[in-house]
């Protein structure tokens, strides 16, 4: 594997290498997978980098995502639209990060301002910039580094840990099982037990021990209240009976996060259109088991009921089907109106249409 | 002099041609062709096309196009860079660049919008999407305009950032985010600058400014309500959204909003047609 080092002024394209070192200006241009990266100069990278070491000493600014096992910084370290996967994290020098970085283990002694940090042991230990990582010009920093930035605190915009222990943080939303901060101002705390606040911290609101019944509770008890004052509203002829519905439907939607995404994902995931078709599936977590996939094999769905047509990826057993059937293992069914598609042995009445079938097929006895 | 070609079966060009209008297989290499009307399956490498037309497959390598337009599926190896490059079908590009990218849905008549699977990297100042997709590839838009369902798993991240159609999502960061209400709007986090999710679309000295391919007229949007987790932003406007949180510096709730908690710094404007549940100044 190649050693690349720029002492001057250089270019480098991307690709696999044992080290890199930049005492210079080095830009990195394509993708890299690099043992060890020293940055002593300056250093722009525009590739992803996948790194088992990363020592900045410099000035770098870093436009792609990070992999890295162990990422050192002692000198400036500007992150722009890139995420950081590590496995630690040591910054004793200056931190900026308009996006996420995550690691086992989070140890800030300088000064940052991230916009996500995730861990499971973070630590913020503020500390005053000093020597060559002091930035002048106030009215510059935030657009060139994306974020608002000050000398005297962290900034963070979300924590979400294990164990967090800080001082001189300013966070919007911390969430965590354990904290322990001192001279702290924190917007929203969620703490699974309670926190332990030495001197001079400000939270505005602090959630620990909060069970989750008591939670589904408090948003249960929000949603009576907008209900009653959507009712409110349609009685003083403030909205009409087509604005009211629509707001009670919408109010009734917890609109969790979760929630939120599921039905996102079955709205727009599903491999089919509004077809008025009945189909029979299977879900393993949120994937869509579909026809051939492993452990799909024992899905056995049974319906009892008229149906027009019907797709299933399993076996399929269910009482008359007007339309056409098409099942990917065994049918058992009453009569069929349409086509007939099937995988395995086909048990029915009467059929109107063309059968396909790959195993044995049978006919009920009766009219 | 520059030559015109009807080539029918099978046929490999080299050089500068005029016009080139084939049916069947056709491999271009090191060529300028100035028009390109192809069916079939059609090769191109380190070639420059000033304007081309393909239906079936079209397999690009290092080459430049002023103007493409693909409906089938395509892969591009290597760079390939573009002025406006419109694609209707499956692509797979090691890396395209371009000034417009253009998801097309095809002719009315094509139903080729379930075949739509975008895998690779892209960049391009505007992406225009208007047919179902997942953005579950490599991008780098400056702008991107949708005007048919977008899913992402991920962040969609860019500059200006309008929705005229279904929209699901983690979350969008844009400093510009216009949102039309239509049939259906569920994102977790909405951050940016500028936040507007309206009932119905104008097209701004904003918009106009952005180059792009389709033409956009003024819409309405259909009678459903937002459904995004939380909101932040500098500026907010909102019309019929469900949210949790909104959180800005000025703040305007407009009709048939429902919020549980509103953060403001500066300003705030609530419609009486509007359910707050909380307000806070921070």
């Amino acid at each position: 594997m190649r050693r690349e080092k720029i002492e001057g002024v250089g270019s480098i394209y991307g690709g696999e290498y044992e080290s890199i070192l930049v005492e210079g200006m080095g830009k990195l241009k394509g993708d890299a997978k690099v043992q060890t990266i020293n940055i002593d100069g300056t250093f722009k990278s525009k590739g992803r980098i996948i790194a088992e070491k990363i020592n900045i000493d410099g000035f770098a600014r870093i436009y792609r995502d990070i992999k890295v096992k162990h990422l050192t910084l002692e000198g400036t370290l500007k992150l722009r639209r890139a995420n950081v996967n590590a496995e630690l994290v040591h910054s004793d020098g200056f931190l900026t990060s308009t996006k996420e970085i995550s690691a086992d283990e989070i140890l800030i002694k300088g000064t940052c301002s991230v916009k996500k940090l995730t861990g499971d042991q973070i630590q913020i230990n503020h500390q005053a910039p000093s020597g060559k990582n002091v930035i002048h010009g106030n009215w510059l920093i935030a657009p060139y580094f994306g974020r608002k930035v000050s000398t005297n605190r962290c900034l963070v915009d979300v924590i979400e840990c294990t164990h967090l222990k800080a001082n001189g943080l300013n966070a919007k939303i911390v969430r965590a099982g354990s904290v322990r901060l001192e001279d702290c101002r924190i917007n929203r705390l969620y703490c699974d037990s309670e926190p332990k606040m030495l001197k001079n911290c400000k939270i505005k609101h602090i959630y620990y021990g909060v069970d989750k019944t008591e939670l589904r509770q408090k948003e249960k008890n929000m949603e009576n209240v907008t209900v009653k004052k959507i009712l409110d509203m349609y009685k003083n002829n403030v909205i009409n009976g087509d604005e009211a519905e629509l707001m009670l439907k919408a109010a009734i939607t917890s609109g969790s996060t979760q929630e939120l995404s599921s039905q996102a994902e079955q709205s727009m995931g599903l491999p089919w259109e509004d077809d008025d078709k009945l189909h029979f599936v299977a879900f393993l977590g949120r994937k869509l088991l579909k026809k051939g996939e492993a452990g799909e094999h024992k899905l056995e769905v049974s319906y009892d009921g008229p149906a027009k047509n019907v797709e299933c990826h399993g076996s399929l057993s269910c009482g008359d089907i007007m339309g056409n059937v098409s099942a990917g293992q065994s049918i058992e069914c009453r009569d069929i109106g349409g086509n007939v598609s099937c995988g395995g042995n086909l048990s029915c009445k009467d059929i109107d249409g063309n059968v396909k079938y790959s195993g044995e097929i049978s006919r009920k006895a009766g009219k | 002099m520059r030559r015109n070609i009807l080539a029918l079966g099978e046929r490999s060009i080299q050089g500068d041609y005029g016009m080139v209008t084939a049916a069947g297989e056709l491999a271009i290499e090191e060529s300028t062709i100035k028009r390109l009307s192809a069916a079939g399956s059609v090769t191109i490498s380190h070639s420059q096309i000033k304007k081309g037309k393909v239906a079936g497959s079209l397999l690009a390598e290092a080459s430049d196009f002023q103007e493409l337009k693909a409906f089938g599926s395509t892969e591009i190896h290597g760079i390939c860079k573009g002025n406006l490059c419109s694609f209707a079908g499956a692509i797979a590009a090691e890396l395209l660049e371009c000034k417009v990218l253009h998801n097309s849905s095809g002719s009315k008549r094509s139903n080729l919008s379930n075949s739509n699977e975008w895998s690779g990297a892209f960049h391009a100042v505007t992406f225009e999407s208007a047919s179902a997709l997942t953005l579950n590839f490599e991008y780098r838009f400056q702008n991107i305009i949708s005007t048919e369902a977008l899913h992402s798993d991920h962040e969609i991240e860019c500059e200006n950032f309008y929705s005229l159609s279904q929209l699901s999502a983690v979350a969008v960061n844009a400093e510009y985010i216009f949102l039309l209400n239509g049939e259906s709007i569920r994102v977790d986090q909405v951050t940016g600058s500028h936040v507007k999710i309206k009932n119905s679309f104008r097209p701004d000295k904003k918009f106009k400014q952005i180059p792009k391919y389709g033409s956009y007229k003024g819409r309405n949007g259909k009678k459903s309500i937002a459904l995004i987790h939380t909101i932040e932003a500098d500026h907010i406007e909102i019309e019929s959204t469900r949210a949790q949180l909104v959180c800005g510096e000025q703040v305007n709730i407009g009709d048939l909003c429902i919020i549980d908690r509103v953060e403001y710094r500066e300003s705030i404007q609530i419609s009486e047609k509007a359910v707050v549940n909380e307000v806070v100044k921070v």
